[in-house]
């Protein structure tokens, strides 16, 4: 701490060059704000964090003022509340009076900010503008009308991940947040990463509901419904609840589940155990092969996959052309269920259950179905698990615990590993040295970089050659370091590892709503823990895994392996 | 001129005039600069007043009729697209110099009056024609009986610094703007002078931002020239937006060399080799003449690579802004020409700091910049002396609204409104009762008869609680409703908020339903919505001092005053029409009750068949009613009766 200045006639530690808004905010004094979001810079568009600043005629925004030697601030003056106040009841004059039936109800940022001001009646009537809601992307839900205009989706999708598929349309009261020429999310440059979703302090960004889609399947006599729960979810729940015992999270859940009358519930943890095997090999061919381009790039986030066809026609040969877990997944079990219980593979409801937004739109890929048939039926986000299971009347709070069903009920430590960014890049570097045979003098060793704001990279000596495995999350990185790749013209990367979402997974934009990094954080931390406790370390121990090559299904080459677990790149960059 | 005429000025312009430093001493030169300035000619000079304001009033007709007339009667004269002097009023002018006199300038020169015009000018006699006055010269022989230009009354009480070639010379032609001394400032500087000590020149002067903000010209630019970076930018902010004010556009399409002249020098004080000059799309004119200006500059080699052999390099590129107010702000105008939506940011950091594409950047307003040019050429001192105590040189206003003579108007700092209006303007059009002076939207203060006296200071301004603003000076007589004024202003601001912060945004929305609500008819006439209204005019002025208090742009917290000085200067008229819903001014048509004088009614049902609304009863050849409730006041019964029998109350 570098000196003191005073706070509500009260001396507060701060640190030189840093907002007014942290140093309050670490010293426990609350300034509501609307705009404001860690790691990004600040606009001071929303006002709420206004406060009084001694020997200033007007006030100032706390998140766009450095704190001053000598400064005298009064966050609760009559003149700041009043401000405050007035703001949020003008915010509430041009919204729409329909909490009651608002998804966001209960946890929306604007609600509970009108309840902190004491807003108990209204005082402005006026006009309200007439803006209609956008269902047309298979992922993201907008609804312009509850938009406040914080701008948090708008530099969220522009500076992260530099699609800007929403931005500012018109002036003055008709501005809105909207896409391109008002034209509709699904005709954008929207990735569906989810992440606006992520940010939005009220609802006007959502998710495309699968929830009725499942609760008509789950009621449905001749349908068999399965779900595949990803290990991530697991890790999501545990965090949300606070969970001690946090390796039952899966367990619960599934008991949950059951009770809402599912048939099945696989671990989706097999699917990333296979899709880890199944890169590693594609991998070690790849380095024997002479004429190999690299590095490979991971396909298993589809915002990803989406940017790189939109974008980087020319890397898609490079993309590894393994399916996602969750289509794995989705083949996996409609084969198997279908050939156990004599079934119709129409009759197989497949429900995966992810952290992600961007399974939405990746189920509803033409080439994830098969004769018209997807390989998954619905995708639920970890919002909207919370929401069935409330709808079924069941809090996990309060839960039994039942094991996730055979085949696939398994998942090693390598499962846990995709949650986060650099999980993947490591798992597939074990593989690699485990395929390759090394002498048993070697051990492998993964050594990430300490400082993790820099580069994400890292050099290891497997069968002699030395490797390099870099790891990226958000696609401003992505982005950033392709560009950096090709302009010093590397070749010592061989495997790069992509997440359109900050902190891969664990801060995917089908996680909770939550407001900074926090959460994601306390995700990682459980799925750290996980692998750690769990049985099998590596995806090559997974029995199911095993079986399913051991009993000859799954081969290099076979039917399965060429048709039904290849993945699609389509050069989208003209569309 | 052929080619070997031009190249010989502009070598003669060059080598004699722009690189010599003594070129003031010398008196050889005065006789060759008299000719290119067009002050001493060989044959006949007319010039048309083709600005914006000309053209409006017929210029271009006028100008062919003109260049017809002369075609006919084979007469060899040149012929001058000019600019405007500044009593828009008059247009279309014509100035005629025939050699060896005097130059006149005829007042409202339509196209039928040419004829008469020139066939008694070319022959030496003054036509029966409005004239303005001649201009004085000390070389030339004076026209008898007419008086001088500067004993005008609109002219007599103004001081021309800035608009001292405005409608004299040929706008777009460099050479007339050297002889007249221009561009001698730029290249003393290069050549003697360093970029600081240019900047302390500019901050001895005292010269502060005319565009609304009054902060020191100089400090802006030593802030800049002491940021280190190895680019830097200079912008003009020619987006002039405000409305009742022209003054910016006017005086850059009369001398757009000045402000190519001071954009140079600016670029040179701080260090920035790309000057931008943005000026508002709507600016047809103006962009037209600034492009052909800055094509003649380059030819003499005043802009680009290299200037004048000096080795310094400065671009000066001309950006059309899309049509928004907001762009004015500075922050938002330098948005706006990174390509991307104009939208303030927050300052600190201010853009000699932190500005386009975030380097420094200092943006000044184009009157700001018209001062600079005078300042380096005559000195600090020199431009102190014109001012009050506290501002220093001259301020333009456009003088418009209902008075008697309007235009372009350059007074000196310290001249009090009422010389303004009843020197300068002439007094209130039709003699009607003087109601107040607005100086534009942008600083919604109001001057009204009680303090007419204030000067043209800031601190004068400030002490009445208003603020100067950008220069739009609109006058207001009795029948001007001043609620439905200040609804004006709050609709302009929510249409042209940039719809980032919310009290901007949404707030404008509100404060101007409140004022709706005030000034319309109610829809049903129950207790409710009387308790709206009167709740609405309750919350008005806190919802304006919220707003004033939080919003992030300057334009933003300015969006409030018109109503708050409304309240506070013109509260009986907001309570006219709240408490006894009556617009005294008889503005706002929806508050008006109409009535049918019984005594006067014929029974003709006129008035029956027409109404809209089927208001009217009665039956034949007995007085009619109107029933209030159903009334919407459209004034379709006042129109339709012959008997003068509809009475408006």
């Amino acid at each position: 701490m570098d000196y003191q200045i005073e706070v509500n006639k009260n001396q507060i530690d701060v640190r030189e060059g840093e907002s007014l808004l942290t140093a309050l905010t670490r010293n426990g004094i609350k300034v509501p704000t609307l705009c404001h979001m860690n790691r990004f810079s600040p606009t001071g568009a929303c006002r709420l964090c206004v406060v009084e600043v001694e020997g200033r005629k007007d006030l100032v925004t706390s998140c766009s003022s450095q704190v001053e030697k000598g400064m005298k601030v009064s966050t609760n003056s009559q003149r700041v509340l009043r401000a405050r106040k007035s703001l949020v009841e003008l915010l509430l004059s041009n919204h729409p009076d329909d909490c009651l039936y608002c998804v966001r109800n209960g946890h929306c940022e604007l609600q509970s900010l009108a309840e902190e001001m004491n807003i108990k009646e209204r005082k402005y009537y006026g006009e309200k503008n007439t803006l209609y809601p956008d269902y047309s992307s298979p992922s993201v839900a907008r609804d312009p009308a509850k938009c406040v205009l914080c701008s948090r989706c708008v530099r969220m999708c522009e500076e992260v991940q530099v699609v800007t598929a929403l931005d500012f349309i018109s002036r003055g009261n008709q501005t809105t947040v909207n896409s391109a020429f008002n034209k509709g999310l699904n005709v954008s440059t929207c990735i569906h990463c989810g992440q606006c979703i992520q940010v939005c302090p009220t609802a006007a960004l959502i998710d495309i509901s699968h929830i009725e889609k499942v609760q008509t399947a789950l009621g449905s006599k001749d349908k068999m419904v399965v779900f595949h729960l990803s290990p991530s979810v697991g890790a999501s729940v545990a965090a949300e609840l606070k969970m001690k015992s946090r390796h039952l999270a899966m367990q619960r859940i599934t008991y949950a589940l059951k009770r809402c009358g599912a048939s099945r519930i696989f671990n989706l943890g097999f699917a990333s155990d296979v899709n880890i095997l199944e890169e590693a090999s594609i991998l070690k061919a790849r380095l024997e092969n002479e004429d190999s381009v690299f590095p490979l790039v991971s396909s298993c986030c589809p915002a990803w996959v989406r940017y790189a066809e939109d974008h980087h026609p020319e890397i898609l040969d490079q993309l590894s052309p393994v399916k996602s877990p969750q289509q794995i997944m989705g083949t996996m079990a409609k084969i198997f269920c279908a050939e156990k219980h004599d079934l119709d593979r129409e009759n197989i409801f497949s429900v995966s259950v992810t952290p992600c937004a961007g399974n939405k739109y990746e189920s509803s890929r033409e080439e994830n179905t098969h004769k018209g048939v997807s390989e998954i039926d619905a995708v639920l986000t970890v919002r909207e698990l919370f929401q069935l299971l409330r709808s079924f009347g069941l809090d996990l709070v309060q839960m039994n615990e039942d094991d996730l069903d055979e085949p696939y009920n398994e998942a090693s430590a390598v499962a846990w590993k995709h949650g986060y960014s650099g999980g993947k890049a490591e798992a597939v570097a074990e593989q690699l040295f485990y395929l390759t045979g090394n002498d048993k003098k070697e051990k492998f060793k993964f050594n990430p970089p300490k400082n993790m704001t820099g580069r994400r990279e890292t050099k290891l000596t497997i069968g002699g050659k030395q490797l390099g495995f870099a790891w990226v999350s958000s696609i401003s990185e992505a982005e950033h370091y392709l560009q950096h790749l090709k302009q010093e013209g590397r070749d010592d990367i061989h495997y790069l590892e992509v997440m359109a979402c900050l902190d891969g997974c664990v801060g995917g934009g089908g996680q909770p709503v939550s407001r900074g990094f926090e959460m994601s954080r306390a995700r990682k931390k459980v799925c750290l823990e996980m692998e750690k406790s769990a049985g099998k370390k590596y995806a090559r121990e997974n029995s199911a895994v095993n079986d399913m090559f051991k009993d000859g299904r799954l081969k290099p080459g076979n039917e399965l392996a060429e048709t039904w677990l290849k993945p699609v790149f389509t050069d989208r960059s003209s569309d | 001129m052929t080619s070997s005429n031009l190249d010989d000025t502009r070598d003669f312009l060059i080598s004699k005039v722009l690189l010599n430093p003594d070129r003031d001493a010398d008196t050889d030169l005065k006789k060759p600069l008299s000719y290119i300035a067009g002050e001493r000619i060989e044959k006949t000079l007319i010039y048309v007043g083709m600005a914006t304001c000309g053209r409006i009033a017929g210029a271009e007709k006028t100008y062919r009729s003109i260049r017809t007339y002369l075609e006919e009667h084979g007469i060899d004269a040149e012929l001058i697209e000019g600019g405007c002097m500044g009593l828009c009023q008059a247009e279309p002018v014509v100035d005629i110099q025939v050699p060896g006199k005097t130059r006149l300038s005829f007042a409202s020169v339509t196209e039928d009056k040419v004829q008469l015009l020139l066939d008694d000018v070319l022959n030496h006699t003054l036509p029966d024609l409005p004239l303005t006055g001649q201009y004085k010269s000390p070389i030339l022989r004076e026209w008898e009986q007419v008086p001088y230009m500067e004993d005008h009354p609109f002219f007599a009480g103004q001081h021309k610094m800035l608009t001292s070639n405005c409608g004299r010379i040929d706008p777009v032609s460099v050479s007339a703007y050297i002889a007249r001394g221009g561009y001698a400032a730029f290249s003393d500087c290069i050549a003697r002078f360093t970029p600081l000590q240019v900047c302390e020149k500019v901050e001895a002067s005292g010269l502060t931002g005319r565009g609304g903000g009054a902060f020191s010209t100089g400090k802006k630019w030593l802030a800049a020239s002491r940021a280190t970076s190895d680019q830097k930018y200079f912008v003009c902010n020619a987006v002039e937006s405000d409305p009742g004010s022209y003054m910016n556009r006017a005086i850059i399409e009369s001398n757009p060399h000045r402000l190519i002249e001071a954009a140079l020098i600016g670029a040179y004080a701080t260090g920035a080799n790309k000057a931008y000059i943005f000026l508002r799309k709507e600016s047809v004119l103006a962009g037209e003449r600034l492009e052909k200006a800055l094509e003649e500059a380059r030819s003499f080699g005043l802009t680009g690579h290299d200037i004048l052999g000096s080795g310094v390099n400065i671009e000066i590129v001309l950006r059309r802004g899309a049509r928004a107010f907001i762009c004015g702000e500075e922050t938002a105008l330098n948005k706006s020409l990174e390509g991307k939506r104009a939208i303030p940011a927050f300052k600190p950091p201010y853009p000699p700091e932190r500005g386009l594409w975030n380097k420094p950047t200092v943006v000044n307003n184009v009157e700001t910049l018209f001062n600079i040019p005078l300042i380096l050429r005559h000195g600090p001192d020199w431009f102190r002396e014109t001012g009050s105590e506290s501002s220093k040189g001259t301020k333009l206003f456009t003088l418009s609204g209902k008075i008697n003579r309007y235009g372009t108007v350059e007074v000196p700092m310290g001249t009090p409104f009422e010389d303004i209006v009843h020197k300068i303007g002439g007094g209130v059009k039709n003699d009607k009762a003087f109601k107040g002076i607005v100086l534009g939207i942008n600083s919604g203060s109001f001057i009204t008869n009680e303090n007419l006296d204030t000067r043209v200071d800031y601190d004068d301004l400030n002490r009445i609680g208003g603020v100067l603003g950008s220069g739009a000076c609109v006058v207001l007589d009795e029948t001007v409703c001043m609620v439905d004024l200040a609804k004006f202003f709050t609709a302009f601001f929510k249409k042209e908020s940039c719809g980032q912060c919310i009290p901007c945004r949404e707030g404008t929305a509100r404060m101007l339903e409140v004022m709706e609500n005030a000034t319309s008819r109610p829809s049903e006439n129950n207790s409710f919505q009387t308790l709206e209204r009167f709740k609405g005019v309750m919350q008005l002025k806190g919802l304006a001092a919220v707003i004033k208090d939080t919003s992030l742009c300057s334009l933003g917290k300015s969006s409030p005053n018109a109503v708050l000085n409304t309240l506070k200067f013109f509260r009986d008229e907001f309570e006219a029409h709240i408490f006894e819903r009556k617009c005294h001014a008889n503005v706002c048509t929806d508050l008006q009750v109409y009535y049918i004088d019984v005594d006067a009614c014929t029974g003709c049902t006129a008035c029956f068949k027409k109404c809209p609304m089927d208001a009217i009863i009665g039956s034949p050849r007995y007085p009619h009613f109107i029933v209030q409730e159903k009334c919407i006041a459209c004034g379709t019964c006042y129109d339709v009766c012959k008997f003068n029998a509809v009475v408006i109350k």
